[in-house]
């Protein structure tokens, strides 16, 4: 909460407010303005012979949305069954909004665009397509995610090459 | 330039014009007609005088080309031809494109008309050449008393002698007038008005500056505003500058002296307000234009609304209170009703596409030198805009190619002895959620195996395939990319693509297209598409725990269809349900989504049908029909294109729709099972048929009789054949029998040693036996009982070709009867006793849907049904013939279901039939009063109890009556026996 206050207080050009996310072990930053709200708990109706990546359709107040598992893409071994996931609700660049399973919520926070360092190229090339820089923090390292780009990834016929260890079941 | 005035001018040019073709063409027909021509010219004027007043010159000098033509042509009395009917419509199309691109960029488009404007001069002076002495007095007249108003400008004759007649002279009599005043005088129109408002405040104004007068301020643009500020304080205007500001002194002298009208003149104007209030007053007084986008945000919300009004609906039902589920019961009323006007405020009737179909067919015959004709039917049938917009192009591309390969050259249809002008013929008609488009042509029709042969050679059929499709389907392929028979490639179509697309475009609303030819006779293309797209009504079906829809316009019936059946059918992998003797391919839902695999085949089936093809979706459960509201599917499912949409039901949860036509693309027919399943299709009649025959014969005669009547063959000793009485009996399994000799019933004497063994049938029905002693047993078939000639003989159904030999079918009621005339009334509930006697049933309902859902209901039960479309049918069928039952709907147009009871009530010859009310809404919102009028009312979509009291009451029946002897024994209600 500190840091809403403080985004709200102090909001610099070159600041950058992020939505931290965990997915497996590793923690993810999301772009604010492109998060609408996180739900959790919405029925979803899974859809047969979808892409892989689509956990199924959501009713979100009257429009139906595309639910996105975002383990799955970025290649991390399945949730177990019954595990309680958030959904973050972000919008695309096309306009259509997406919903982005991911196993926890962290925070908003407020961050320099200087502190962030380019994607190192020792990183999973799946993370590489997706991530715009990473943070190094005192006990994690946050990948900022760009959301296009992992919409792109999820998409058949859009997908850069995916390596096979990126489908795991 | 004012956009609000640009776009008034828009929309008003547009309208103008959207008649202008047709009547241009009308004009052509009837050169004489001087109304029409009138009509014309006051369009186009119009658009004329509206563009000079907002400055488009381009536009005006079209127009104005294309006036002063048309003027021409009316001063003269000059009849036109197709020459100048041409010129004409170049000119419309010059000032539409003109239109088109103003509406586009908001500004003139840079096009050259110049040359056509040369042309347009050119016939202006032909047809001066042309006029009469006549012609060109009543043109001076004309001009004569345009003169008098000449301030005004370039304003029509017609426009000026209206004004003349309203007593309107100067320019402050036009703007006392107003513009409300100015609009509502017939022969003027809004843009009319508005440029008489707008050059009256100019001379005004520039008066005003000559005599230095200091005129009002007022707004300087906004004629409309100015207009309607003089109207509302008309009382106060500047009077005292009336007659000093007189623009100009030649016309107040003018004005001073109260001109005659000439007699010329006074016919114009008569016959101005005929066709000016018609096309005006209307609009102007009643409706409202309205952002088509607002309506379609409507749509959504009221879409949203219906969705929400689900989930209420369920809530309130279930709290059980009284209160609550009533006033939920209204919102659900209100809701219902507010969905279907919202729909009805998108309908537009489908003449607004058709509109411009004559003259593409009167381009295309001027330009391949053949003679068409256009008949139109139910241009007024209503269409949802969307829908409208989606088939225009597809229409389009129809019409030309009937006018390229459908109608022939004119020596060529003389050849033929057919009418040298060839027909096209356009109907739309509605048809229970359905609009229904036939465009058929009387043209040489399509070359079935040309289309085979090129759809062989360009690989969309084997060699194999081509040998046994049906002439039916080979025409759909058609509808094939690719594929185009026409000899030599036109300009026009021929280029093989196109009728793909047309395919594509329909579907893609939803609509679905098939083709029927006969060569010679000509080509018939019918368009079925659903009446509005956002909300569709669709079958909710279960399958392994999941719930997905399937358009109901998809849906052509149900099946149950236990594992269990004999109708299953495994052909090359591909599972088939035998349904009314044609084999149906069947997919499997549940393997095809991947739930599981080799399921077995318990369920129920579902029938679709797109069109050129039927096939079964096989799911677990069937949950009913539900209108649902359409949503798309977000960027994921553009692959899995079986996916047409979603929807969300009254529980909040999204439900996938089913595009049928995809998902028949997921059954992956073997080549085998496919080519298994044409041959099918050809030998469909025959399968239907196909039954095991025991044939036998006596005295060299043979005779066949169907196995499901017979028990069992017996051989025995004729010492075994007793005789009791005056008959003779035979022992068989503890029982005595009666034993029939078929050669005495036939009038055959035969003598058999009491030493010989003899061939006995054993025919049974439920407890009952009896021996049919026959000489010999020829054999047991499995043949089609095809009965060719009836015969007279009461023992006889009639004669059947067996093995190419002449077979006698006996009707085994007949023979039983020799021993027991009431055999089979007594035995009635028992057994299979429906397959002697048919009991009729006379079924009345106006929804095809209904229809298709209880017809085979029906049919499962062995009735014999009769069917109306309403209850006047009824009347009409029960004139000439008595049912055993009358099941009729309630709610009908023509005559209800009331109204038939009563008419039945009042008729004492169907006094015995019972009346049997089926109906949609529950039973318990029926007045009891009215309930109890009928033997019974029933629920349409309840299948299980439909069967079981429709059985109760024909037992009912049946028991009742005496024994029916005009029974008869119908051979294609016997099935299989053994």
């Amino acid at each position: 909460m500190n840091a809403l206050v403080h985004v709200a207080n102090k909001l610099v050009r070159s600041d950058l407010e992020l939505l931290t996310c965990r997915v497996g072990d590793q923690w993810i930053g999301l772009h604010v303005q492109q998060v609408r709200e996180v739900v959790t708990g919405h029925r979803r109706t899974v859809m047969p012979l979808s892409p892989s990546a689509v956990m199924g359709l959501i009713n979100l107040r009257g429009r139906v949305l595309t639910e996105l598992d975002v383990r799955q893409v970025l290649g991390l071994p399945e949730r177990e069954a019954g595990a309680s996931f958030h959904v973050a609700i972000i919008e695309g660049s096309s306009g259509e909004d997406f919903g982005l399973a991911v196993d926890d919520v962290g925070e908003v926070m407020l961050m320099d665009r200087d502190d962030y360092e380019p994607t190192p190229s020792s990183l999973d090339p799946v993370w590489r397509q997706v991530s715009e820089g990473v943070l190094k923090q005192d006990d994690r390292v946050l990948v900022l995610m760009n959301v296009d780009r992992f919409i792109a990834l999820t998409i058949p016929g859009l997908e850069t090459q995916v390596p096979d260890s990126a489908v795991v079941h | 330039m004012d956009e609000e005035l640009l776009s008034e001018f828009l929309t008003e040019s547009n309208e103008n014009l959207a008649s202008i073709e047709q009547q241009l063409m009308d004009l052509e027909m009837h050169p004489s007609n001087v109304d029409l021509l009138d009509g014309i010219f006051r369009a186009v004027h119009t658009v004329k005088g509206s563009c000079g007043f907002l400055g488009l010159v381009g536009l005006q000098k079209t127009a104005h080309a294309g006036e002063n033509l048309l003027g021409k042509i009316r001063a003269t009395k000059y009849l036109v031809n197709d020459e100048v009917v041409s010129l004409l419509l170049e000119c419309t199309d010059g000032i539409k494109a003109l239109l088109e691109g103003l509406e586009a960029e908001g500004a003139e488009p840079d096009l050259d008309h110049s040359d056509l404007i040369e042309r347009l001069h050119i016939a202006e002076r032909m047809v001066e050449d042309f006029s009469t002495s006549a012609g060109q007095e009543a043109l001076e007249e004309l001009e004569e008393a345009a003169q008098n108003l000449d301030w005004l400008g370039e304003f029509d004759a017609l426009v000026l002698t209206t004004l003349k007649g309203a007593k309107l002279f100067t320019a402050q009599d036009m703007i006392d007038a107003g513009f409300a005043r100015l609009r509502e005088t017939d022969g003027l129109t809004p843009s009319d008005a508005l440029k008489i408002l707008g050059v009256a405040k100019k001379t005004l104004k520039e008066a005003a500056m000559v005599v230095k007068h200091v005129a009002k301020s007022e707004s300087k643009n906004n004629v409309e505003d100015h207009a309607k500020n003089k109207d509302e304080d008309d009382s106060t205007p500047p009077s005292k500058n009336k007659k000093s500001i007189s623009p100009s002194p030649q016309t107040a002298a003018k004005s001073a002296a109260k001109p005659q009208t000439p007699k010329a003149t006074n016919t114009a104007v008569k016959a101005v307000p005929k066709t000016g209030s018609k096309q005006q007053r209307p609009k102007s007084a009643g409706s409202i234009r309205v952002d088509i986008e607002l309506l379609d945000s409507l749509m959504n919300q009221v879409g949203e609304l219906v969705l929400t009004r689900n989930r209420l609906m369920q809530m309130m039902m279930s709290s059980g209170n009284m209160e609550y589920v009533r006033v939920s019961r209204d919102v659900d009323h209100i809701t219902e009703q507010l969905q279907a006007q919202l729909l009805r405020t998108r309908m537009q009737p489908i003449q607004s596409v058709w509109s411009s179909i004559p003259r593409i067919v009167r381009d295309m015959g001027k330009q391949l030198d053949k003679k068409i004709t256009v008949v139109m039917e139910g241009e007024e049938t209503e269409l949802d805009r969307t829908i409208l917009n989606a088939l225009k192009d597809p229409l389009t591309h129809i019409i030309r190619n009937s006018c390229d390969h459908g109608i022939e050259m004119p020596d060529k249809r003389r050849n033929a002895s057919k009418p040298i002008e060839g027909t096209l013929k356009l109907s739309a008609s509605q048809e229970s959620g359905f609009i229904v488009i036939l465009i058929e042509d009387d043209g040489a029709g399509i070359d079935a195996s040309r289309v085979k042969s090129k759809a062989v050679t360009m690989g969309v059929l084997t060699e194999e395939q081509a040998a046994i499709i049906s002439d039916k389907a080979v025409l759909q392929l058609i509808f094939h990319a690719g594929l185009s028979t026409a000899e030599q490639v036109s300009n026009l179509s021929g280029r093989g693509v196109g009728m793909d697309v047309v395919r594509t475009e329909i579907e893609k609303v939803g609509g679905s297209v098939d083709i029927s030819s006969e060569r010679g006779v000509g080509t018939t293309l019918r368009i079925r598409i659903p009446l509005t797209l956002a909300i569709i009504s669709a079958m909710i079906i279960g399958c392994d725990g999941h719930r997905f829809a399937i358009p109901q316009m998809s849906v052509r019936e149900l099946l149950n269809a236990p594992a269990d059946s004999s109708e299953w059918r495994l052909i090359g992998g591909q599972p088939f349900y035998r349904l009314r003797g044609k084999l149906l391919p069947v997919m499997r839902l549940k393997e095809v989504l991947e739930f599981k695999q080799n399921v077995d085949n318990e369920g129920s089936i579902v029938v679709v049908d797109i069109g050129d093809r039927t096939y079964g979706v096989l799911v677990d459960k069937i949950f009913g029909a539900e209108e649902i509201v359409v949503k798309p599917l977000g960027i994921h499912f553009q692959q899995t294109r079986f996916y047409g949409g979603c929807s969300i039901l009254g529980d909040g949860v999204v439900i996938p729709i089913f595009d049928c036509n995809e998902l028949a693309s997921l059954m992956k027919l073997s080549q085998e099972a496919e080519a298994i399943q044409h041959l099918e299709e050809e030998k469909e009649v025959a399968i239907h048929e196909l039954q095991h025959t025991l044939v036998f014969a006596e005295g060299g005669q043979r005779f066949a009789i169907p196995m499901a009547l017979i028990e069992r063959l017996e051989c025995f000793s004729e010492k075994k054949i007793e005789h009791s009485g005056s008959s003779e009996v035979l022992q068989y399994r503890d029982d005595v029998i009666a034993v029939l000799r078929w050669s005495a019933l036939i009038g055959l004497h035969r003598d058999i040693s009491p030493d010989d063994s003899v061939y006995g049938l054993i025919l049974s029905d439920g407890y009952k036996c009896l021996c049919l002693q026959v000489e010999e047993v020829v054999d047991i078939l499995e043949i089609p009982l095809d009965i060719k000639m009836t015969s007279d003989n009461p023992l006889f159904l009639g004669t059947s070709v067996i093995e190419d030999i002449a077979t006698e079918v006996v009707d085994v009621f007949e023979v039983v009867k020799q021993v027991d005339p009431d055999w089979f009334s007594r035995n009635k509930s028992v057994g299979s006793s429906e397959e002697f006697s048919a009991p009729t049933i006379l079924f009345v309902e106006d929804a095809t849907f209904f229809r298709n859902l209880v017809i085979p209901v029906l049919d499962t039960l062995n009735y014999e049904t009769w069917v109306a479309k309403d209850g006047l049918e009824a009347c009409a069928i029960l004139e000439d013939k008595i049912p055993d039952l009358i099941l009729t709907d309630l709610e009908m147009p023509n005559m209800d279901g009331y109204g038939l009871l009563e008419w039945v009530k009042s008729r004492s010859e169907l006094s015995a039939v019972p009346v049997v009310a089926l109906t949609a809404t529950p039973i318990d919102e029926i007045p009891v009063e009215s309930q109890r009028k009928f033997r019974d009312v029933m629920i349409k979509f309840d299948r299980q109890t439909l069967t079981e009291g429709l059985k109760l009451i024909m037992d009912d029946i049946q028991n009742q009556k005496p024994f029916s002897v005009e029974g008869e024994l119908i051979s294609s209600t016997v099935t299989q026996g053994d």
